[in-house]
């Protein structure tokens, strides 16, 4: 056995406030780490904690916090999805193209956009349920197909003339609330509890932690997974519907690079890539880190050259903490 | 067993009809040539003239303003009908770059145009199409002096153009932020060179900030956004290309500021209907059609065997402004 | 508590036919291997079954099939009064049978009561979401059941002890209201007083009607526990008797149960004087104050059941653990190993018991599997002497009857044997004068078995030492000339080859007083 007698004493209900709360604390230590960040960069520019800049820090996040949100839900089954980015690039072109003014109700636009997320989804959750290609390998195939698609679709060309209803999606404010803001919050109250209250949700958990015993325990794992595909594939498609609301521009390189941001935010809110670990709010959390760091440097002016690498730093340096804190519990 | 069988037959019947469709042209040349009965040199210029001209073509991308450069290729084929042009994506590789140089001389093409994903990295290119005795032509961007021809426009001049129209419109003064490409490319590096010259010559202009955009919209509007927050007084955005431009006036449109410039290169469609819109103060455009076609041109006389009097071939970078705004409009017609 | 079966009818009536579970005529074949000929196991409802055997007697391989992991070649299978096909893991869960594996497997980072309901949550009302609440009730009613109130339903299984992992096994077998429940091996990994509480829960859930299938190596824990026993030997049956008819000599016997056939071609040689001793060897947790000596020209036996420590304690003295205390002698003289490299330089050479795992180098040739570790002796500056290299390997396979077209096949193609006479041909070379073997014959076939006897026999008459791990009775007795019996990491007996007996043997290995 791996785990020889560790006879440690368990702990038993404890409702206190401050046991709660260390639990908490215990549970999301990047939230930690983004609060440190949020204090430091108050400190280091008086321009960074205003209403304005904060709801442009979460609306620039969005987007790839939408995408990471349903990357999160594969990498707890331990699988990983390349092809975001490129879903999106299809996305924006396919999408653009069907919401010039007066060719559709704004409604039929979204179900073309979102489809295009679903039929991608349903081949690479196919290829990995069905199939049994290693996750990575499945991926990485639609993603540069993906991306070739949008190339061929748009020939390579923006397409532009879109109607402002669907702008409005991208850059519009509803109640003073910027729209992806509200997507996002949507989604991801949606997904916590598609995650952490619903049979599918603790079956994603149960496949990532030990698939042997979900198959025992008579879990559909094939359909797990392919669910868990479609969802992230969908959502990586809202967000490319949403990004080409906000730039007003279909463009068949929107999105490139968009797949490694999302895990990256995923991973750094304490999914696990081995599977089974992972929550809603961990890759938020992760999102926001990235979006803090980007924006804070932005506001203070760092050089471009800098800004890559201290970005880099940061991260690692963010996990690594979360990672000690962890041990030592 | 049955499938590789079926493969080998399909390839034979293959290579036999190209054979004898070979024959054929052939065998129509040769009388062709003898009812003429016309004089040597006549009948060496319409072999070649049936001799079909294949160009292989090697581009860092097709996307966007390159795209335009291959349509003015392609339609240089259609004008043509001797000549056959094969154009191949190098998604932003290096390495895949190589490998088409490699199969295009394989095949034995009689000219190679390379738009380079990295003008540092062609030597080995340049190398091997010398050793292969085939034309190699430079097109948007120049690889070096190890080319027969390069097509495009000077980037800098760009950069240039832009700063120096972006400096009349502000009176000479003001303070100015750039929006750079990706700061590995050459022509994000030439332009903003450029665009600091420029800026450098009056007094009571500033470069206050400086970020990579990376060609992108999305990218410089969150940029924008937070140069908006960061209270740095920016009465101009200059930008490498029109992408970028468009990206920074939504977020200021967005934070509703309408005192700010913008200025962008390449004249794309959707620059100028912002344009129209007066939200975009001005324009370079590059002549992507243009370079397309004269590169093929330029292939196809190397290719059968003329000189060229001047290595460089010209296509002029055009100031966009709004007066002038229908005439770069009709181009997209 | 609606997961328990109502109390059945006919319990506490002492002897009765009511079987839970009738398997007979089970035959399955593996390749090259009768794993179970026409054997039959008929559980009582309402009982405690021992499954009883040596290592490869085919217990598992049976309860494997009675779960659906493996599928029977043939033979009928009643449950519950019904002929049943299993399938698969699900369909016998379903059904009513499930087992709790030596090898706990938890979904580490999910709740204890999410593991016991894992496929099977159970919803609120509104038809959409898990009722929490709900699982939490049933699992802690089960829990409580068990006495178990300790743990709680929601803790991650990760933080409970292997004790409580394994309680948690048993209240998700009681979940599935299980009427027959197989435990593999269930004490080899807890403490005595776990252990009796486990047993206490075991007698009250039969007393419910629950029936057990109890496999363990521990004598003394079947005659606590068990209503009946089954014996089987070499994939056949041999009996079942009611526990209280049976004492542990007769079960012994049952389970050895033939004469020791004279395939082993042990040669009688002159035994020198002491040149290996161990001292007081202690790694914690593993084994504790080991002490014997080996002379030249002996073999030792190493016998013991699994995790008697036997492996660890050999792995340790060729340093590949750290001892933590103890002391060891070669020719008299104190040596410190600190590494393989040390035990390598002091001449020991060790043939594991996993020879894909941990012995060869499975896609290279038989050559340079030979060669490996003695290399050095083979090269000049910083080529290999291939010449040289070649020769020595081409008087190897001869010499060691390696039936390979050359020396140059790539060793995963040779049977079973022939690399286990590779690996013994590439330690010789490094010359050894102690030579350490893990389960030497394990997987390999009749034939080569005794080949590899007649080569362990050869090198004790050239003096080598040898102390051979082996779980094999007949092998342990017919080529040893000491038996060192371990039981749960401590020495509790050496035997000498004229007063062995297999009863003896396992009488020690089990822990038995004698």
């Amino acid at each position: 056995m791996a785990h020889s007698s560790n006879q440690k004493p368990i702990k038993i209900e404890s409702n206190s406030f401050g046991s709660q709360f260390s639990k908490v604390i215990d549970k999301l230590g990047i939230i930690v780490v983004l609060i440190f960040l949020l204090i430091l960069m108050s400190l280091l520019t008086d321009k960074f904690l205003t209403p304005m800049n904060l709801t442009n820090v979460v609306r620039q996040i969005s987007f790839i916090a939408l995408i990471a949100i349903g990357v999160t839900s594969i990498i707890i089954t331990t699988g990983i999805d390349l092809s975001s980015g490129s879903v999106v690039g299809l996305t924006s072109v396919v999408v653009a193209s069907a919401a010039h003014p007066g060719q559709f109700p704004l409604v039929v636009t979204i179900l073309i956009g979102l489809s295009v997320g679903l039929v991608v989804g349903l081949i690479n959750g196919f290829l990995v349920a069905y199939a049994k290609l290693p996750p990575f390998i499945a991926t990485m195939g639609t993603w540069t197909t993906v991306r070739g698609l949008a190339l061929l679709y748009s020939n390579g060309r923006p397409v532009n003339d879109l109607k402002d209803e669907f702008t409005y999606l991208g850059g519009g404010r509803f109640l003073g609330v910027p729209v992806p803001i509200l997507v996002l919050i949507a989604v991801a109250i949606l997904t916590h509890l598609l995650l952490t209250s619903t049979r599918l949700g603790r079956h994603v958990f149960a496949i990532g932690g030990n698939e042997q015993a979900a198959i025992i325990g008579g879990i559909n794992v094939k359909i797990v997974k392919l669910a868990v595909y479609v969802y992230a594939s969908t959502l990586a498609a809202l967000s490319g519907l949403l990004l080409t609301g906000r730039i007003a521009s279909g463009q068949s390189a929107l999105g490139v690079g968009y797949e490694l941001d999302a895990i990256a935010a995923a991973v750094i809110g304490g999914t696990s890539l081995t599977g089974g670990i992972g929550s809603i709010v961990g890759t938020i959390s992760g999102a926001l880190v990235i979006g803090v760091i980007n924006n804070g440097m932005d506001l203070l002016n760092v050089n471009m050259y800098w800004q890559q690498i201290a970005k880099g730093m940061i991260i690692v340096i963010a996990v690594f903490l979360d990672s000690q804190k962890k041990k030592a519990k | 067993m049955k499938i590789s069988k079926l493969i080998s037959v399909l390839l034979l019947v293959t290579l036999l009809l190209a054979m004898t469709a070979g024959c054929a042209s052939t065998a129509a040349t040769t009388t062709a040539a003898a009812t003429a009965a016309t004089t040597a040199a006549a009948a060496e210029t319409t072999a070649a003239a049936d001799q079909k001209i294949v160009i292989g073509v090697t581009m860092e991308s097709l996307q966007d303003f390159l795209s335009y450069v291959g349509d003015g290729l392609n339609d240089f084929a259609k004008a043509n009908p001797n000549v056959e042009i094969n154009i191949l994506d190098a998604k932003l590789d290096v390495a895949t770059q190589v490998k088409q140089v490699e199969s295009f001389i394989s095949q034995g093409v009689d000219a190679i145009i390379i738009k380079c994903v990295d003008k540092d990295a062609t030597a080995p290119i340049s190398a091997m199409c010398k050793d292969a005795g085939i034309p190699l032509i430079a097109v948007n961007v120049d690889i070096g002096s190890d080319r027969e021809a390069y097509v495009g426009s000077d980037h800098k001049l760009s950069g240039v153009l832009e700063a120096e129209e972006l400096a009349k419109q502000m009176n000479y003064k003001g303070n100015v932020a750039i929006l750079v490409g990706d700061p590995s490319h050459n022509a994000a590096q030439t332009r903003t060179d450029g665009a600091k010259e420029v800026f450098a010559k009056y007094p009571d202009m500033k470069v206050v900030a400086e970020q990579s955009g990376m060609w992108d919209r999305a990218k410089s509007i969150t940029i924008a956004e937070n140069w908006i927050q960061s209270g740095l007084e920016i009465n101009a955005i200059i930008a490498n290309n029109d992408e970028m431009a468009i990206g920074a006036l939504k977020a200021y449109e967005q934070a509703k500021i309408t005192n700010v410039l913008f200025a962008g290169i390449d004249g794309t469609k959707d620059a100028l209907s912002y344009m129209q819109e007066g939200k975009l103060a001005l324009s370079v455009f590059q002549n992507g059609y243009e370079q397309g076609f004269k590169a093929a041109e330029t292939a196809t006389k190397l290719a059968m065997g003329e000189t060229l009097s001047e290595p460089y071939v010209d296509v002029a970078y055009e100031l966009i402004t709004p007066d002038k705004i229908d005439m770069y409009l009709a181009k997209y017609k | 508590m609606r997961w328990f079966l109502p109390s059945p009818h006919n319990w506490g009536i002492g002897m009765n036919n009511d079987y839970i579970l009738e398997m007979e005529h089970i035959c399955k074949r593996f390749p090259g291997v009768i794993a179970l000929d026409d054997v039959q196991l008929k559980v009582r409802r309402g009982t405690v079954h021992a499954l009883m055997g040596e290592n490869g007697a085919g217990k598992s391989t049976l309860m494997k099939i009675l779960i659906g992991i493996n599928k029977m070649d043939g033979g009928n299978i009643i449950f519950d009064g019904k002929e049943v096909q299993i399938q698969n893991t699900h369909f016998a869960l379903k059904h009513g049978i499930s087992m709790i594996f030596q090898e706990l497997s938890p979904i580490p980072h999910m709740t204890v009561m999410e593991n016991i309901y894992v496929g099977r949550e159970q919803l609120s009302a509104n038809r959409i979401f898990i009722s929490k609440k709900q699982m939490a009730e049933d699992t802690a009613n089960i829990l409580k059941k068990l006495e178990m109130e300790s743990i709680n339903p929601k803790e991650k299984m990760v933080n409970l002890s292997v004790a409580k992992t394994q309680m948690v096994e048993i209240c998700k077998a009681i979940s599935y209201n299980s009427k027959l429940i197989i435990m593999d091996e269930p004490t080899s990994a807890i403490s005595e007083k776990e252990c009796d509480h486990l047993f206490k829960i075991v007698k009250q859930l039969t007393r419910e009607g629950v029936s057990f299938i109890f496999i363990t190596h521990k004598m003394d824990e079947v005659f606590k526990l068990a209503d009946d026993i089954t014996v089987f030997r070499d994939g056949k049956f041999i009996c079942t008797e009611l526990a209280s008819n049976m004492n542990h000599h007769m079960l012994v016997e049952k389970m050895v149960g033939r004469e020791i056939t004279q395939m082993f071609p042990k040669e009688e040689v002159d035994i020198g004087d002491v040149y290996i001793s161990f001292k007081n060897l202690t790694k914690k947790g593993l084994f504790e104050n080991v002490s014997f000596d080996v002379r030249r020209g002996e073999i030792i036996g190493l016998a013991g059941l699994m995790g008697a420590g036997r492996t660890e304690l050999m792995e340790t003295i060729f340093g590949y653990r750290k001892l933590d205390s103890g002391e060891i002698y070669i020719n008299n003289k104190k040596v410190t190993i600190k590494g393989p490299k040390d035990a390598i330089a002091n001449k020991m050479a060790l043939i594991t018991e996993d020879r894909k795992l941990t012995g060869l180098y499975l896609p290279l040739s038989v050559k340079d599997n030979m060669i490996m570790p003695s290399l050095r002796r083979f090269s000049r500056g910083l080529l290999l002497q291939h010449r040289s290299i070649d020769k020595i390997c081409n008087e190897n396979r001869v010499n060691f009857d390696i039936k390979t077209p050359s020396i140059n096949q790539i060793v995963n193609n040779l049977s079973g044997g022939n690399q286990q006479k590779v690996l013994i041909a590439r330690w010789l070379m490094t010359d050894p004068e102690i030579i350490i073997l893990d389960e030497p014959t394990r997987g390999i076939d009749v034939g080569s078995k005794s080949e590899i006897h007649k080569l362990i026999s050869n090198l004790a008459k050239q003096g080598k030492c040898i102390i051979m791990i082996s779980s094999e009775m007949p092998e342990v007795i017919g080529m040893s000339d000491q038996i060192v019996v371990m039981y749960k990491g401590t020495v509790k007996a050496i035997i000498n080859r004229k007063n062995v007996t297999q009863e003896l043997i396992l009488e020690n290995a089990s822990g038995l007083e004698t």
